[in-house]
């Protein structure tokens, strides 16, 4: 089990593009993997659970992976959050 | 551990503030409403300060009874501990050394319209609510003829393509991917959606649907017991599937144990069916009737005849 906490960057937060962009990340791997905001546990490969998280510029989410392959699964994810989604940063 | 803010139960019962404003971040910890009849009378033994305490018409007449200088000492003595406020019932009006020693100790007065009988059972609800253990689960839950199924799985297994199935053959969505529950009882979960994602689906390859507007009011349901768990799962040809039914399993959760069953999935099975039978057969169940144990019993009797 990986865990990281990273912080949305982009100004728009967690919006539906992004949301995709993580859903679509994380369906590349087998790892059961989960994003959690505050007491909001969401499976990451569910987009309507990733936009349900509401996320916005400077919250912190924590990503966690539980598989063969979660130190790679976390690593992109947490990644393509902090990178702001080629998106203008906040 | 939850806790709840006196300025919020201002707002959600729609309290008047009569004084002590400072107070209204003192926090609720209990789920006890309080009518301190003995303590008004003098008695503070076990007295749980921790609870939200109602003064009504009863409590209000009493201190009304009591000399000036009495009445001073009890409100005094109540008000020493660290209460987390106090609410005047039945819009009645209050004295104004009450006023005054709220301000002084900054412990929140408040008043409702509200009958007192009525209003301790409508806000020991609203606080046993707040405080019900709460979880998140990765599923899609629905309502089939009044029982309400959670169906979970690995992403990709096909849950809310059987829930638009479901949905199209009459049946409700509650939630779809994330389900919040609440245990209300010991033996009993509520699960409904998330305000976000409210009668909303996602449907590979379709990408996100209202089933409100696409299927009508009645397509969809905000809040609903969760009743049996159905988990769906590829199918593994050396895995060996409940073939007669016998044994009610059951899985845990948020430590209430519901029923629960194992559906395997298989190209071109018609899931939608077997779980409107599983349904079915939950009420058949409930109403007593076993229909697995009832065949075994008839076999075993005409296998004992035969010998």
């Amino acid at each position: 089990m990986k865990r990281k906490e990273v912080e949305i960057k982009n100004k728009l937060g967690l919006h539906a593009r992004p949301a995709s962009l993580v859903v679509k990340m994380a369906s590349k791997y087998q790892s059961e993997i989960q994003l959690i905001k505050e007491d909001t546990e969401i499976n990451a490969k569910s987009i309507l659970g990733v936009m349900m998280l509401a996320a916005g510029p400077g919250q912190k989410i924590v990503v966690t992976a539980d598989g063969e392959d979660e130190s790679d699964a976390v690593q992109s994810i947490s990644e393509l959050i902090e990178s702001g989604f080629g998106e203008e940063l906040a | 551990m939850t806790l709840v803010l006196v300025r919020e139960i201002v707002q959600d019962q729609d309290l008047t503030i009569l004084a002590g404003r400072d107070g209204l971040d003192r926090k609720i910890i209990s789920a006890e409403v309080h009518r301190p009849g003995l303590e008004l009378a003098g008695f503070f033994e076990h007295f749980g300060y921790e609870r939200v305490i109602l003064l009504g018409r009863t409590e209000l007449a009493y201190l009304g009874e009591q000399s000036g200088e009495t009445r001073k000492v009890r409100l005094r003595q109540l008000l020493f501990f660290n209460i987390p406020c106090i609410i005047i019932t039945d819009d009645l009006l209050v004295s104004d050394d009450l006023v005054e020693l709220c301000e002084k100790k900054n412990i929140s007065l408040l008043r409702t319209a509200v009958r007192a009988g009525e209003f301790v059972y409508q806000l020991s609800s609203y606080l046993h609510n707040r405080f019900a253990p709460r979880k998140s689960v990765h599923g899609v839950f629905v309502e089939v003829y009044g029982v309400g199924i959670l169906i979970m799985g690995p992403s990709g297994i096909g849950k809310s393509e059987c829930a638009l199935e479901l949905v199209k053959r009459g049946h409700r969505l509650v939630a779809d991917d994330a389900v919040q529950l609440m245990k209300i009882s010991d033996s009993k979960i509520l699960g409904s959606p998330d305000d976000m994602i409210r009668h909303h689906m996602e449907i590979r390859g379709l990408g996100i649907i209202d089933i409100r507007s696409l299927f009508g009011i009645a397509a969809t349901a905000d809040e609903k017991s969760v009743d049996m768990i159905i988990n769906l799962e590829k199918w593994d040809d050396q895995k060996e599937y409940d073939r007669l039914g016998i044994f009610q399993k059951t899985a845990r959760l948020i430590k209430v144990e519901i029923p629960s069953t194992t559906i395997p999935v298989r190209e071109g099975r018609n899931l939608a069916v077997v779980i409107e039978t599983a349904a079915m057969n939950f009420y058949l169940r409930r109403m007593g009737i076993m229909s697995a144990e009832n065949f075994s019993k008839k076999l075993r009797a005409k296998v004992a005849g035969e010998f």
